[in-house]
């Protein structure tokens, strides 16, 4: 696989509390790891920088293979970089509350294996679509997937930003894991919120499939993002078959 | 924010009294006006967003108009670092506390505490207010009992929907009303349903609804039936249950109409006379329209000893009962038991209390009738725009409908002159967010489309679908504007390949003007584009100047011939042979040949003359060269077209 990514601070805001990484293990598996801070004024890139960090470094020194050892190792982690966070917010009044959410792709021999907790998303690209595989943890996800609104209402909900499962908030977290077998794809996107709140899904498809090479897919959903409004920080990690 | 520190040079933070999602509170001294206020510090700045903080001033600052007893004054309104708000400062506790320590709460202190919190609902409701996040927690208490309804309008300049949030919604859900847990814009009717699920946690001590996170609680708010008051607590009388029932009703339309109702309905639930009602159920009508079978109060006269003063009975002379009036028969009993006797006609005589019926909705010749039956009589009638309430029927009276008064008492009455009405502005050139934000808060539904306009600035309105001056019902009326999107401007394509017939066509199209110049070109077939200015994807606005060169096909050769006429002498070889020759080669070079290859080759005995054709183009440069056995005698390279050469042959 092939590499390409971006973060920008967006037009509005004054920080950017988006962190990304790719990292390599002992086996050189890739992990790419993208997370979106939030809150008060400085914490919340502190939160997503952290859990960035923290995660790409314990993935550096280990060995695993299988699919089932990384899902547990990744819960570990994770749950200990929660923690830290956790601790942190409590102990100094300018870290109160931070906290970020993450969506992680392991790239394996025969599959990628998506992780997430929060709404920053994880997708697959196919010839005519661009597949969200992970699911939000998101208030108006929930109500969707319990029936109780449409997409079109949880497009338009008061409360769309409001999310069900994050970093550095509660004691313990759990994260959803997807696995997808490279025959199913073309390439694989990470992004934040910034991204697919300003650019359709159709949008984002017809520019991954263009003929361009991946920097300037990457930099073209990004200018994309940043003409129609760019209130958010936009991340962006990109992966294409070699 | 730390202690001692001062927002805008005139607030000094003295502590914090609180901590939200979005905000820290402070209690804080106004340097200016020396008195204790109460600061709320947003904690996300949006320094950079001017969107948000007009509407977050916007709101913050709609709610400074709100003047009531039982609402906390918002007094200042400003950003420093971040924004905040500055409002009245209530030494106490909020509700939700005061629950906390004083459950059971005594129903009469539990109306009592309800009859301030929907007056000043429905007062705000006829500002135009809604407060969307009525709660406990939102509700203050001051040390002399006096309720305080703070964040009135507030929710939505709190709410930052851009910035990602957790947990922010577990302390408003147990409160919220379906509608709002789906999305729908808030109305007066969402309002009431908090304040029926506020209503069941003082009664019982605890919410109705609980749950792990927001979304369960969300979702037993949509499905669950209200866990029955009476199964807690069977001494609560039907009726105070059914006004729980009534306003967290699951549809809007089957709760209270208006806090006002709500109010009404509550002051008197206790009253012995309504003991008997059912229990509310909203029911389906033979329609198959959806109605409330609402417990009709029959206006009842009050028996209850009034408390009030013993002068308001002056009016009601002539009504003396006559009583005891044979007690002659012993004048001195009679006199020591005068003021015994006089007190006891005094009370008898007193005129009743009742109740002022309720008279909503009724016509004002229902609204007579009835308030003639209980003895009341019209002081004035009044006419004012109603949403709630049809045109020519009531809307409310003074004193409110519900309230206790004296037989005879003099009444306003309200009239509804329809909803009301505004006249719709003028709102061309207008920034369209800013209109929309706030025609959006009068009640408009707010629509647009975009277009592009040569003058009107990109984000202004270009045109309205309704006239300015129109009179329109805001809540009824969905107003569409075209936007402009800048100039006219689009994505300049590629070109090459096409005809200059084409390329006018296309600046035709798209309003442009287009330099053509002519060159030839090995590459691009005659006719077509060989290249532009400005290149492909750059973005162009109408009228603007594009400039093409258009291929005149491979330049053609012009060949033209040249002779030269040389003349190669003979030299006698020094043979003893006669007729000894001499051996010439010329070598030739122009377009066609090259000077490597021999040209001519022949044998002279005499002085020969012989004529060169050089095939030559204007720049192309020609040469040739003579050898005489072996030896060069003549050559010259510098052949051109109309007779250039510079004369440097050997």
């Amino acid at each position: 696989m092939q590499f390409s990514m971006r973060t920008h601070l967006g037009k509005v805001r004054k920080t950017n509390q988006d962190y990304i990484g790719l990292y390599k293990n002992k086996n050189d598996q890739v992990l790419a790891v993208l997370c979106d801070g939030m809150g008060g004024h400085n914490a919340g890139d502190v939160a997503s920088e952290m859990a960035a960090t923290h995660l790409g470094h314990a993935w550096s020194k280990n060995n695993l293979l299988s699919i089932e050892e990384i899902k547990q190792w990744m819960t570990q982690e994770v749950n200990v970089v929660n923690k830290e966070i956790h601790k942190k917010s409590l102990r100094f009044e300018d870290f109160q509350g931070m906290g970020s959410t993450i969506v992680v792709a392991v790239f394996l021999e025969t599959v990628v294996l998506f992780g997430n907790l929060g709404d920053s998303r994880g997708y697959i690209l196919t010839n005519d679509q661009l597949i969200q595989i992970t699911e939000d943890h998101s208030y108006v996800n929930e109500l969707m997937k319990k029936g109780q609104i449409t997409m079109n209402e949880a497009k338009k909900h008061p409360n769309r930003n409001v999310i069900t499962r994050s970093l550095g908030i509660a004691s313990k977290v759990e994260m959803d894991y997807f696995s997808i077998p490279y025959t199913d794809f073309l390439s694989v996107l990470l992004c934040s919120d910034g991204l697919t709140n300003q650019l359709s899904d159709e949008t984002i498809h017809s520019i991954l499939r263009k003929d361009i090479d991946k920097e300037e897919k990457v930099d073209t959903l990004l200018d994309g993002a940043l003409e129609n409004g760019g209130t958010d920080n936009i991340s962006i990690v990109y992966a294409e078959k070699a | 924010m730390e202690i001692g520190e001062r927002i805008n040079k005139r607030y000094k933070i003295i502590k914090n009294i609180g901590s939200g999602g979005m905000a820290n509170v402070f209690l804080a001294k106004d340097l200016i006006l020396e008195r204790d206020v109460a600061v709320k510090v947003m904690r996300y700045d949006f320094r950079n967003d001017e969107t948000s903080i007009r509407r977050f001033k916007r709101e913050a600052l709609s709610t400074t108009e709100l003047y009531h007893p039982n609402i906390v004054s918002i007094y200042d309104v400003g950003e420093e670092e971040n924004p905040y708000i500055v409002m009245e400062y209530v030494e106490g506790m909020d509700l939700k506390k005061y629950i906390h320590e004083n459950h059971p709460i005594s129903y009469k202190n539990v109306l009592a505490i309800m009859d301030q919190v929907l007056s000043a609902v429905n007062y705000a409701h006829e500002q135009g207010i809604i407060h969307r996040d009525l709660k406990p927690q939102n509700i203050l208490m001051d040390h002399e009992g006096n309720v305080k309804i703070t964040d009135f309008g507030i929710a939505i300049a709190l709410s930052q929907n851009s910035i990602t949030q957790t947990n922010s919604l577990l302390g408003s859900v147990h409160y919220i009303s379906p509608e709002q847990a789906r999305g729908s814009m808030a109305t007066k009717q969402s309002d009431i349903y908090s304040l029926g699920i506020i209503l069941y946690e003082m009664l019982i001590g605890e919410v109705p609804f609980n749950g792990e996170s927001a979304v369960s609680v969300a979702l037993k708010h949509f499905q669950e039936e209200l866990p029955s008051l009476r199964n807690v607590d069977t001494r609560i009388p039907q009726p105070l249950e059914n006004v729980v029932l009534k306003a967290t009703a699951k549809e809007k339309e089957h709760r209270y109409k208006s806090a006002e109702e709500m109010r009404v309905d509550l002051a008197t639930s206790l009253f012995p006379e309504r003991s008997h009602e059912e229990k509310f159920v909203p029911v389906i009508d033979d329609n198959g329209e959806t109605k409330v079978l609402n417990p009709i109060v029959p206006p009842k006269k009050v028996d209850q000893v009034s408390d009030t003063p013993i002068e308001s009975s002056t009016k009601a002379e002539g009504n003396i009962q006559k009583k005891d009036t044979k007690k002659k028969k012993w004048p001195w009993l009679f006199l020591l038991l005068l003021p015994l006797i006089v007190g006891i006609i005094y009370i008898v005589s007193l005129p009743n209390d009742v109740s002022i019926p309720d008279v909503a909705g009724m016509t004002e010749t229902e609204a007579e009738e009835a308030l003639t039956e209980q003895s009341l009589v019209i002081k004035e009638t009044l006419f004012e725009a109603s949403d709630e309430f049809d045109e020519d029927t009531v809307t409310r009276t003074n004193p409110r409908i519900g309230s206790i008064v004296k037989e005879n008492s003099e009444v306003t009455l309200y009239i509804s002159t329809g909803k009301e009405t505004m006249p719709v502005a003028d709102y061309s050139n207008e920034n369209y967010e800013r209109t929309r934000a706030e025609l959006t808060e009068l009640g408009f539904t707010v629509e647009s489309t975009k277009a592009f306009h040569e003058s009107i600035e990109e984000g202004n309105i270009i045109s309205q679908s309704i006239d300015e001056g129109a009179e329109v019902v805001p809540l009824e009326t969905t107003i569409e504007f075209v936007v402009s999107s800048g100039r006219p401007r689009f994505e300049l394509i590629d070109l090459s390949g096409y005809s200059e017939n084409s390329v006018m066509d296309y600046a035709e199209d798209n309003n442009i003007n287009v330099a053509v110049t002519y060159r030839s070109s090995e590459d691009i077939p005659e006719g077509q584009v060989i290249t532009q200015s400005p290149e492909a994807g750059e973005t162009l606005y109408a009228n603007s100047r594009i400039s093409v060169e258009i291929s005149l096909g491979p330049e053609e050769i012009e060949v033209q011939t040249v002779t030269r006429t040389v003349n190669i002498t003979y030299v006698d070889p020094e043979s003893e042979e006669a007729d000894a020759t001499n051996q010439v080669i010329i070598y030739l070079e122009d377009n066609e040949r090259s000077l490597d290859e021999i040209h001519q080759q022949f044998e002279i005995t005499e002085d020969r003359e012989i004529t060169l054709t050089f095939l030559l183009s204007p720049d192309s440069v020609g040469a040739y060269r003579i050898e005489r056995d072996g030896e060069i005698i003549e050559e010259n390279n510098t052949i051109r077209v109309d007779g250039q050469e510079s004369e440097d042959t050997d």
